[in-house]
């Protein structure tokens, strides 16, 4: 085979590998605004605590295994997302101005957890052990077991929230609310509860898109900025609030990052982000399928 | 079964409900008529929770409901049905009945109170695989008082039911709203087009300005004088 | 004529009046000195950035953008240009302002909240596209550095001697913040907070909503260059840094602590902060966490700033941005 029609298949396998850990994470952030209005700007901090719990299991205990450290780490996100909203984000609900506010406050959270984790861990970037070893060679194409991996579990996180969604009384309680507050209200929903209940979930995805990704990069108090700002890209590109709309977004995004990083080097890719960000303001300020403004 | 005393509600800085008390009795048919803008919709709306009153008391069934959540209220029975709808536009009629059915009360009858819902509003049983945001005005208010009556309601407090429809879909709906009250529903309804509900009223308050103007039998209402111009009228404009 | 005396004015020219005379106690301190330059520069941009969000309404988080733009064009145009500094620090505001405009044109039909979300995309992207930029001279991730010193006549500035870059500094903020102050207080000003409390009822007077939103967005993002591009030159160094979560966080803490809606509130403000700064600055690391901390209780606990607490101002125009007494209704967000 043409060694460049290889060369890009395996570009697009690799792309649709990260786009499949920046869908989960996309689809926790826009469903946070989607129901509850929130946006979460320590929503990269999350992500770095994610790795960071693991990281922490893997230190301490030598017999540490993924399962375990999912089966620990992803509910233990989702209890922090819960208690979060209850202290930190809950009552500025009530006052004027309050999602500019709430942006304001979590920004502040998102300094304070970072630098926790600054202080904790210190500035050195942390390694978490691979998730598995070894490739396999489907049709002469490098895959290796890691990003299958990602990639299954990325596919299967998704499709068990979106039966969540469909199927479970509070899954459809969350998309009562993202259609009509008010009238989630009125048909006696708790939507207080709610909204921590979906701060948790969406703290939840982040931490498993954490875990997924810190195998393949280290774990550093503010390295959660990037991730945060391309899943910010891709909510914005597919329309804050539409889960659709986020998951392609996640994988064109993604599949083009990994043609400019391949083609152009990685300093491109931030300024690939932000030009597709432009581009989106300027000719689709809504998102490929959003209702912005 | 309901009663007021002395409710004060800000909307804003805008001082929208003075001081007001009053009762409704069990499967009472409550009327309340005013002029646009003068308060009832809050009024509503701060009886089922949605706003908070300054002060004051509100209490259902021997229960204080002042400063519950929405959710509590509706748990006890206490039901809004809201002038703007507020449906779930991408849930089919079917999926938006059964969201009328959250709580714990009503979720043991949910299968009794559909069936109830179906033979009241025989058209909603037909397209309940509808997406409720393709429903037409008068089928779209149907679904939100059919909605209301699954969360196992004791009191329907209704909005302005016959808002943007025309005459006829009014009487409809006005026809359904007395049925429900006769088969024992207590009801208190929020409406402009006074002449068209007056027959059905057991009891009729007058509000203007935030305050109760009258507030009485529809017998000694219809006697009133003020309240006369209102009649002749059909509606305030 | 009846001649109004407005408290804001009276704060603002007091504060000025303090630090006119402070070098005759300080001038042998250099580091008080330093810290006194530095807090005017980033409590004059907080002032503009609470002109922008607090008075106009307009949430923009993108105002470092702008600094960090102006301040590399000045930099830049006098290293490699030979231009006057003082002539870089105009260029730069005016480069400045054309980005701001730029920034402010799909902002236009946007509301608050998304606004706040593109401006700060435009925060968190200038830093990589100055590394890009690296072969245009901006320094990539090292800094822009050796940029030369403001000089008057014969005269150049040292960094041996600072009080005449705090004279500078004290004018060049004092114009920043009248600028703000009689921006505020005019009919324009005016436009702005009708703007800010009710669009609807704005626009049923006629104020031409894009034509204010694009004027606030270019105003505030020259003003904001203009300290940047002083910045540049008194600094001599500047880098992708100054885009750090840290300086940002500084910078809104001031807006918060002095009271968004207020006018002089961010100035006095970024008194508190850096101050406070360096007191905790022997706590390293923890400082920040402190800081991070200190936004969450300020936000919750004290949303209408020292000044609205203190409640110096009866009759306010920018009471209450923040602050508790909000409708329920606008908790429910926007519904379908």
């Amino acid at each position: 085979m043409n060694i460049w029609v290889q060369q890009i298949i395996q570009v697009i396998i690799s792309g649709i590998v990260t786009a499949s850990a920046y869908a989960i994470m996309g689809i926790g952030l826009s469903v946070i605004y989607g129901i509850s209005r929130v946006f979460n700007f320590a929503y990269g901090s999350f992500f770095t605590w994610g790795a960071y719990f693991a990281w922490i299991l893997f230190a301490t205990f030598s017999w540490m295994n993924y399962p375990l450290v999912f089966l620990i780490v992803v509910p233990a996100m989702f209890f922090l997302g819960m208690g979060t909203e209850k202290v930190v984000v809950r009552s500025l609900r009530w006052r004027k101005n309050w999602q500019v506010t709430t942006m304001m406050v979590t920004l502040g959270l998102a300094f304070l957890m970072d630098n926790l984790a600054l202080v904790i861990f210190g500035g050195f970037a942390k390694p978490l052990p691979p998730l598995f070893h070894g490739a396999i060679n489907p049709f002469g194409f490098t895959l290796s077991v890691q990003d299958l991996a990602m990639l299954i579990i990325a596919v299967t996180v998704m499709i068990a929230f979106g039966l969540f969604l469909s199927k479970t009384r509070i899954g459809r309680c969350m998309q009562a609310i993202s259609q009509d507050m008010t009238g989630a209200e009125i048909v006696g929903i708790p939507i207080k509860k709610v909204f921590s209940y979906t701060f948790g979930l969406s703290t939840a995805l982040v931490g498993t898109g954490g875990i997924l990704l810190a195998p393949r990069y280290f774990i550093t108090p503010h390295g959660g900025w990037a991730p945060f700002f391309r899943v910010f890209v891709i909510v914005a590109f597919g329309g804050l609030g539409s889960i659709r709309g986020t998951l392609y977004a996640a994988f064109i995004l993604a599949i083009f990052e990994s043609f400019v990083s391949w083609s152009l080097g990685a300093t491109w890719v931030m300024p690939f982000w932000f030009l597709v960000f432009l581009g989106v303001l300027a000719f689709r300020p809504s998102g490929l399928m959003g209702t912005w403004g | 079964m309901l009663e007021l005393k002395n409710i004060n509600t800000y909307y804003g800085e805008f001082h929208a409900i003075r001081d007001i008390s009053f009762k409704v009795n069990q499967g009472d048919f409550f009327l309340v008529v005013g002029p646009n803008g003068h308060g009832k919709s809050t009024l509503l709306k701060t009886i089922c929770g949605l706003l908070r009153t300054a002060s004051g008391q509100i209490v259902f069934n021997t229960a204080e409901i002042t400063r519950a959540a929405t959710d509590k209220i509706v748990e006890m029975g206490l039901v809004y049905v809201a002038e703007e709808r507020h449906l779930f536009p991408q849930m089919t009629v079917l999926d938006n009945l059964k969201l009328g059915a959250y709580n714990t009360n009503a979720r043991a009858k949910e299968q009794e109170s559909l069936e109830y819902v179906f033979h009241l509003f025989p058209q909603l049983s037909e397209f309940k695989n509808r997406y409720a945001a393709t429903l037409s005005g008068g089928e779209a208010r149907m679904l939100t008082l059919g909605r209301g009556i699954m969360s196992c309601a004791k009191l329907l407090a209704i909005d302005e039911p016959s808002f943007g429809l025309a005459p006829i879909l009014r009487n409809e709906v006005f026809d359904k709203i007395n049925e429900i009250n006769s088969s024992g529903m207590t009801v208190l309804l929020v409406e402009q087009n006074v002449n068209q509900v007056v027959d059905f009223a057991d009891r009729i308050c007058l509000i203007e300005d935030g305050c109760i103007v009258f507030d009485g039998p529809r017998e000694e209402a219809l006697l009133n004088e003020h309240l006369k111009d209102v009649f002749l009228g059909g509606s305030y404009r | 004529m009846k001649i109004e005396i407005r408290q804001e004015l009276i704060i603002f020219l007091a504060m000025y009046l303090v630090l006119l005379i402070l070098p005759l106690f300080l001038y042998k301190d250099a580091y008080v000195i330093g810290i006194l330059i530095t807090c005017m520069v980033w409590g004059a941009m907080a002032s503009v950035w609470n002109f922008t969000m607090g008075y106009a309404g307009i949430f923009t988080f993108g105002q470092f953008g702008f600094f960090v733009v102006a301040a590399y064009t000045s930099g830049m145009v006098t290293k490699y240009l030979g231009i006057s500094p003082w002539l870089g620090i105009l260029i730069g505001g005016l480069m400045a302002a054309v980005v701001g405009v730029l920034i402010g044109l799909p902002c236009m039909k946007l509301k608050g909240a998304y606004i706040a979300l593109i401006t700060f995309a435009l925060h968190l992207v200038v830093a990589p596209m100055i590394k890009v930029a690296d072969p245009l001279g901006t320094g990539g991730s090292t800094g822009l550095m050796s940029i030369p010193k403001l000089s008057l006549g014969a005269y150049t500035f040292s960094r041996t001697d600072l009080i005449p870059w705090y004279y500078t500094a004290l004018v060049i903020s004092f114009l920043v913040l009248l600028v703000v102050y009689k921006t505020i207080f005019s009919s324009v000003g005016l436009g702005f907070i009708g703007l800010r409390d009710s669009e609807d009822f704005a626009k049923t007077l006629g104020i031409n909503e894009y034509k204010y939103k694009l004027l606030v967005f270019g105003l505030s993002a020259f003003l904001t260059g203009i300290m940047g591009g002083f910045y540049a030159h008194y600094a001599g160094i500047i880098s992708p840094r100054l885009l750090g979560l840290d300086i940002f966080l500084l910078v809104m803490l001031m807006m918060i602590i002095g009271g968004m809606g207020i006018f002089p509130g961010a100035f006095l403000g970024g008194f508190i902060i850096l101050f406070l700064n360096e007191f905790l600055r022997p706590l390293e690391a923890y400082r920040f966490l402190i800081f991070g901390a200190i936004v969450i209780v300020a936000i919750k606990l004290m949303p209408e700033g020292i000044l609205g607490h203190l409640n110096i101002f009866k009759n306010r125009m920018g009471k209450r941005l923040l602050g508790r007494a909000a409708e329920v209704e606008t908790t429910r967000g926007q519904n379908i």
